[in-house]
């Protein structure tokens, strides 16, 4: 909220005598703007002292000895955590976890440089690792999202470096993005770090399977267990936030199989996917687990979402397109249906979206063959303005003007 | 204060850290044995990547008649003991190999490494000692004779190994 609102609208409250000048000047000293416009003074002052003090150093750095560089980076840590932890102390939340970020980052330039010194390779990743468990423990001191995004950024270029110079991902590593930063998750409350997490995780198997040769199949384990870890968690904002990266994949993963042309001589569930035997009753157990949280939140229309998550590539090769396709209709309309139900024009919005990409894909994946290409375009052109034409004045007919969702 | 307690705490560790990353390779260098080492052309050209030099070693691709380890040849990630021992001129070339410590006798010394690759031939091997860092700008004179540089190395009796010197082993 800012202060000018607060000034214009303090006004007219006065003016209506819903409070009088007296509680007017209270409330305003309450959001006194002082403290922000000298913090951000102070954030640029020290930044340029540091960028200064930063360029000197790495200009001379070669004429350093090792000892004294060690010295530097070990005072620059301790300077950035100590006077970022006074600066959080007297209030300054956000300038003091931006000089501790500034300490971390040295912390982690400081391992590079170590090794640089004695020429050091390592034989795992672990050093880096060391550094992310450091902004896990951060991040929980000050509760920081800043902190938690640093530190996810940081376990990933930990791993991504370990894959390309060892070729296996590191389980420490993997320890510490799955059981030790889902406390933080779960306590934050926050849907950004929620949604952060889940990309994360994605990310991280997409390599682990990879790196180990897994069958790839593991991968829709993976989002069943994301999805329905959405559903566990307190609020709707973060269950919603936790759900959209496995809910997204699952999504383009049916884009996909709706338009690859599956070769019927290659048995694709024996080489890509998990046996049917044991993912079946794994989805089964999941499924009825999302449902049941999702009838304990009441909310249990969302739990169209599994339609996406459907095992449909057991399926016959020359079948699997077709019944994506299907789903991404029935997705789609669903979605639509929902949102006309509930007035909300973001569901319409978002249900309107995905019919219109689920008519292109099927438009695309039936006719591209057959048909001569500016016809093709002439054709498709129409169709989806129609289409987004009649869906429109659906939506004015079903949202009341005079209201928002 | 749990908290102030806590933060004293992740402070105090990360300085250990470093100070146990730094530590160590002082300690290898304080303690530790000095070996020459010749280097060996390498394989592919391109090994000047921005500021460090690429260096390989005879030891690193060991023929499969030097192993001394009880089985099969060593696997990828396998942790390896290389026995070196010294020629008249005090070069160091790779004697035999193993998957247990041995003992070192006179005018040897013992290295640790992991295995990298592994076939019928040769068994290559890493010791973290591949890489020599330079001031930027100057690694191009280094990069043409980094097939043929002396390079010493001072081996702690853990076998960590840490680079203290490369010189050019003239023609």
């Amino acid at each position: 909220m800012s202060t000018k609102w607060l000034k214009r609208e303090g006004e007219s409250w006065v003016r209506d005598g819903l409070i009088t000048e007296e509680q007017w000047e209270r409330i305003l000293s309450r959001y006194e703007p002082e403290r922000r416009s000298v913090g951000m003074l102070t954030i640029l002052g020290g930044l340029f002292l540091g960028l200064s003090v930063l360029s000197f150093v790495a200009a001379n750095w070669q004429l350093i000895p090792n000892l004294a560089r060690l010295a530097l980076i070990l005072l620059l840590i301790l300077l950035c955590y100590v006077l970022g932890w006074r600066l959080t102390e007297r209030g300054s939340h956000t300038l003091g976890i931006a000089v501790i970020s500034i300490g971390f980052l040295a912390f982690g330039g400081g391992i590079v440089l170590i090794g640089q010194m004695f020429h050091l390779i390592h034989f795992s990743a672990f050093p880096l690792v060391v550094w992310g468990i450091a902004g896990a423990a951060l991040t929980y001191l000050f509760r920081s999202r800043y902190l938690f995004i640093l530190t996810l950024i940081v376990l990933t270029a930990a791993q991504s470096y370990s894959l390309s110079a060892f070729g296996s991902m590191n389980l420490l590593g993997l320890a510490v993005l799955a059981a030790g930063l889902i406390p933080y998750v779960l306590l934050r409350r926050s849907p950004a770090a929620a949604a952060l997490w889940s990309v994360a995780v994605l990310i991280h198997s997409i390599m682990l399977t990879a790196s180990e040769g897994w069958n790839p199949g593991w991968l829709f384990v993976v989002v069943l267990l994301l999805y329905t870890a959405g559903d566990f968690l307190m609020e709707r904002s973060e269950r919603i936030a936790l759900r959209l990266p496995p809910l997204a994949a699952a999504y383009l993963f049916a884009l996909a199989a709706a338009l690859f042309s599956w070769d019927g001589d290659f048995h694709w569930a024996e080489h890509f996917f998990v046996h049917p035997g044991i993912y079946g009753p794994i989805f089964v157990v999941l499924l009825a687990v999302s449902l049941v949280m999702k009838d304990r939140r009441k909310e249990l229309g969302s739990g169209i979402d599994w339609i996406l998550l459907m095992p449909l590539f057991y399926l016959p090769s020359a079948a699997i397109p077709f019944a994506y396709l299907l789903i991404l209709f029935l997705y789609s309309l669903l979605t639509l249906l929902q949102g006309y139900a509930l007035e909300s024009r973001r569901r319409i919005n978002a249900g309107t979206g995905l019919f219109l990409i689920a008519t292109m894909a099927a438009y695309f994946k039936l006719t591209w063959a057959f048909l001569d290409k500016s016809l093709f375009f002439l054709i498709g052109g129409a169709l989806l303005l129609s289409l987004s034409w009649l869906l429109n004045r659906r939506k004015q007919a079903v949202l009341d003007p005079n209201k928002e969702a | 204060m749990a908290a102030k307690r806590w933060f004293f705490l992740i402070t105090l560790l990360q300085m250990l850290f470093l100070i146990g990353l730094a530590g160590t390779s002082y300690a290898a260098i304080w303690f530790g044995k000095e070996v020459r080492l010749a280097t060996a052309p390498v394989d592919p050209r391109d090994i000047l990547y921005g500021d460090y030099v690429t260096l390989s070693y005879e030891m690193s691709r060991l023929s499969p008649e030097l192993w001394q380890g009880k089985g099969d040849l060593p696997k990828r990630g396998d942790v390896v003991y290389v026995v070196l021992r010294s020629d008249a001129e005090g070069m160091y070339a790779p004697a035999a190999f193993d998957s247990r410590k041995p003992a070192a006798a006179e005018g040897e010394a013992v290295i640790k490494g992991i295995v990298q690759y592994r076939w019928a031939e040769e068994v290559v091997v890493r010791y973290g000692l591949e890489r020599y860092y330079v001031p930027e700008g100057t690694g191009k004179a280094l990069e043409e004779e980094a097939g043929n540089l002396i390079v010493t190395v001072n081996i702690a009796p853990w076998g960590q190994a840490v680079i203290t010197g490369v010189e050019s082993a003239g023609s």
